[in-house]
């Protein structure tokens, strides 16, 4: 058990229906229960279910009500590569983390009119960019492919945000937190431990 | 839920729920709706082993009388609704708070949606506790939702009145650690119910009588309501009083906290009745006056009013000053915004220079919520469009509430009104009596038990002409799949009884009755054709599991899926698929000019393979 955070730590987490944004919040939140930090969090259910943008906002240490404002995440973390830019402005200015996934989800409605097109990878991160000086691109797709499941994408991104320097939470709790959710499901805990360390691993990675 | 832990990570939801267990409740009754439904399943989940009864009712009226049943039977007894439902339970809410006569603590539970996130207004409940005289508490965290409720229910009983806990969409579905108590064990969970017409029959004379006492009681209470121990005053150094209640109260804190400022913030637990004397004594204190509340400006009528009355000079600043956005919910940014113009403080904006979110979005591809691959009630809509374009008419179609109101959606663009639960089939009478035009009114099969029936037993009396769809998806999809009364289980799970739509058609005289598989395309378009050339009220039933409960039930069968996969050299690129019919699993590949379907997103329904007119889609 640690003590309480002095400051404030708050993650956002963007994402589609279905891509395991609340799971991987409840992950979250119960790691740092677990570690008896102060933990608030907010999501939407109901039509945002289906197929809708999905968020979550995890706020650590001195905070009071469950909205992140503005301009004051320590992290983004985004299942799907277009909504990071669509939730980027949530976060501290350079000094904010973004960690996105590589993987796009093409929303059926974008078929309908002809001609109409997913934007660049590249358009996307130029909205980014100005945001923050700190923005990792993770392959989740591939990772969790790797790890034996395609759903443990958002595993792999948790296991991301967690080798983020500072960051408050440790692996352990984790790893306890996972064992909570999946009580009695050895072979799924098994492949998001293989998709948290293959996350984990890509993105000291990339921070070298 | 473990006994052995003592906290835990629950949502607003759990944590109600939670309260209501721990509180011993014997009857809990709800039907479902966003943003209260996790409430009426999380007790389900874990109120099995306390011998207590729990349903899912019909609609919020009867899940109201059931409670109010059980409280005057002198069991604690429990309801949920969103904030909308309320509208359906009025007519007995507004009588049980005049009447009260709670043997055993009525609470329940109305979950109101700020911002619309999931509903079609932001009706405020304090407005209507107020209308009723009834007793309103509002808690902020998830934490207090437990602790409220269990406390409601021995205020509820004290009072002998009914108690409406307020949430909203923040606290409903935010989550917090909670320390949960224990569940109390009971020998029996019979009450009795003993005869005292005076207090139960709502006639006239009864209620002349009871007005005077009801506004007795509320007087005593609200002069109660300046010690509750659910009103606090947070003394601070600043001249500014910030009155405030719920997950509003939090952004505040938050803010003031970032500002480095220290005004005195009353935090109200139990709005209604206002605790109006300890209101007074603050206002003569402060030279100013800030009233941060979702959604209407219920604080800010009554505290301007007793400012007026008691001749104090304060300047009280709310949502008429527009200090305060009008509507939608608040967050700790707007809070900073409207606190530093209170106190004349600089507001900085922040992200100045960089993309904004009009930017951002205008790049982006939109997500409108859409119906899963292989719904059946996209089959369902194009089957009817199909049929009315050969016979080449443009229907009216009143939609309802429920996954199928995203029929509105392009490209089907299939919904021409919704309003309320049971609407369509009511607005359908109207049309047909006002116009000539061809109406065909679709309902899911949750929503015409709900209040459907009744607008079409009225169909037959008055003799309105139309062709109702029932929508049958075997499930209340929308709020995540919890039973309708044709699937013979109860809120437990347990066996429970059953009712076809189709005997209730029958039974009121319904003459033109089809039964069709959506999945089933070309028979659906038959059918719907034969029901539009009878030129008489007639129901079609189009039957089929929601297509997310069927992988669902595949998948524990183990049991693979069939699925379906664009033929190249057939597929010509004409596009129907994507344009007019838009599956998710399928999308089109503007390079190679070919369809491409998601097999991973494919449930097998077939009807792609009916609706392109090249037979490109084959069976894998």
């Amino acid at each position: 058990m640690m003590t309480d955070l002095k400051k404030p730590y708050q993650i956002e987490i963007a994402g589609v229906g279905g891509t395991g944004v609340l799971t991987a919040a409840a992950l979250i939140g119960n790691s740092a229960l677990i570690q008896d930090i102060y933990v608030v969090q907010s999501e939407i259910h109901g039509m945002a279910q289906r197929g809708g943008v999905v968020n979550t906002e995890i706020r650590l240490g001195p905070v009071q009500g469950p909205l992140i404002p503005d301009a004051s995440a320590d992290v983004l973390v985004s299942f799907e590569l277009g909504e990071t830019a669509r939730a980027v402005r949530k976060i501290k200015p350079k000094d904010g983390y973004v960690i996105m996934n590589s993987h796009i989800i093409v929303p059926p409605s974008l078929g309908i009119k002809k001609g109409a097109k997913y934007p660049e990878a590249d358009s996307i991160l130029a909205l980014i960019k100005p945001y923050s000086e700190k923005v990792f691109l993770i392959d989740a797709f591939e990772l969790a492919k790797e790890a034996g499941d395609l759903r443990a994408q958002n595993v792999v991104l948790c296991g991301a945000l967690f080798a983020i320097p500072d960051f408050p939470l440790t692996i352990d709790s984790l790893k306890q937190a996972l064992n909570i959710q999946f009580r009695g499901k050895e072979k799924i805990i098994a492949t998001n431990l293989k998709a948290f360390e293959l996350g984990f691993n890509k993105m000291k990675e990339l921070m070298k | 839920m473990t006994k052995q832990v003592t906290k835990m990570l629950l949502s607003g939801n759990e944590a109600f729920a939670r309260g209501v267990l721990e509180a011993g409740v014997d009857v809990a009754a709800a039907y479902p709706g966003t943003p209260s439904t996790e409430i009426m399943e999380t007790i389900a989940h874990f109120g099995k082993d306390t011998g207590m009864h729990a349903e899912w009712s019909i609609n919020e009226k009867i899940a109201f009388e059931v409670a109010l049943g059980a409280s005057w039977s002198g069991l604690r007894s429990f309801t949920a609704a969103k904030h909308v439902g309320l509208n359906v339970a009025a007519d007995p809410f507004f009588t049980a708070a005049l009447f009260g006569g709670m043997k055993a603590g009525f609470v329940m539970v109305i979950a109101d949606d700020p911002s619309f996130h999931s509903s079609q207004n932001e009706q405020d409940t304090r407005m209507y506790a107020l209308a009723a005289h009834a007793i309103c508490m509002e808690p902020s965290t998830p934490q207090e939702a437990l602790d409220m409720t269990k406390y409601a229910y021995e205020f509820s009983e004290k009072w002998e009145s009914m108690v409406v806990i307020r949430s909203t969409t923040r606290l409903s579905h935010s989550r917090g650690p909670v320390i949960i108590g224990e569940i109390p064990k009971r020998e029996t969970n019979k009450g009795e119910f003993i005869k005292d017409p005076a207090k139960f029959v709502c006639l006239p004379g009864n209620a002349r009588r009871t007005k005077p006492l009801l506004l007795a009681k509320m007087d005593e209470i609200r002069d109660y309501s300046s010690k509750s121990q659910w009103n606090v005053v947070e003394k601070g150094k600043d001249p500014l009083l910030v009155i405030t209640s719920g997950v509003s109260y939090l952004y505040v804190k938050d803010a003031v906290q970032e500002m480095g400022i220290n005004p005195t913030i009353y935090k109200i637990g139990l709005s209604n009745p206002m605790p109006e004397a300890k209101i007074i004594e603050l206002l003569k204190e402060h030279p100013e006056c800030l009233i941060v509340e979702e959604v209407e400006p219920y604080f800010e009528l009554i505290v301007k009013a007793l400012a007026a009355e008691n001749g104090i000079k304060v300047k009280i600043y709310g949502r008429k000053e527009k200090v305060i956005p009008i509507s939608n919910e608040l967050n700790p940014l707007i809070l900073k915004e409207s606190l530093s113009k209170v106190m004349k403080k600089k507001f900085e904006a922040v992200g100045e220079g960089l993309p904004t979110q009009t930017e951002i979005n205008e790049l982006l591809p939109n997500r409108p919520p859409e119906l899963c691959a292989g719904c059946p009630h996209r089959s369902t809509f194009y089957a009817i469009k199909k049929a009315a374009k050969k016979r080449q008419i443009k229907p009216i179609m009143p939609g309802d509430i429920g996954c199928y109101t995203l029929g509105f959606m392009a490209p089907l663009n299939a919904i021409d009104t919704t309003v309320a639960m049971g609407a369509s089939i009511g607005i359908a009478n109207g049309l047909a009596k006002a116009t000539d035009q061809q109406i065909i009114p679709v309902i899911g099969d949750s929503t015409f038990f709900h209040t459907g029936i009744p607008a079409l037993i009225n169909a037959i009396v008055n003799k309105a002409k139309f062709v109702l769809v029932v929508m049958d998806n075997h499930l209340t999809a929308m709020t995540g799949g919890q039973p309708t009364p044709e699937l013979g289980f109860g809120a437990f799970g347990e066996p429970a009884g059953v009712v076809m739509i189709e005997q209730v058609c029958k039974g009121i005289g319904i003459k033109n009755l089809w039964i069709v598989d959506p999945w089933d395309h070309d028979k659906t378009i038959e059918v719907m054709g034969e029901a539009l050339d009878c030129n008489d009220l007639a129901v079609v039933i189009s039957r089929r599991d929601c297509a997310l409960e069927y992988s669902r039930k595949m998948r524990r069968a183990k049991e693979t899926m069939d699925t379906y996969y664009t033929d190249e050299e057939v597929c010509i690129g004409c596009r129907t698929c994507v344009r007019s019919f838009a599956c998710p699993a399928i999308t089109f590949d503007s390079d190679n000019k070919k369809s491409h379907v998601d097999e991973s997103v494919c449930v097998g329904c077939s009807v792609c393979r009916a609706i392109c007119p090249y037979d490109a889609f084959t069976k894998r």
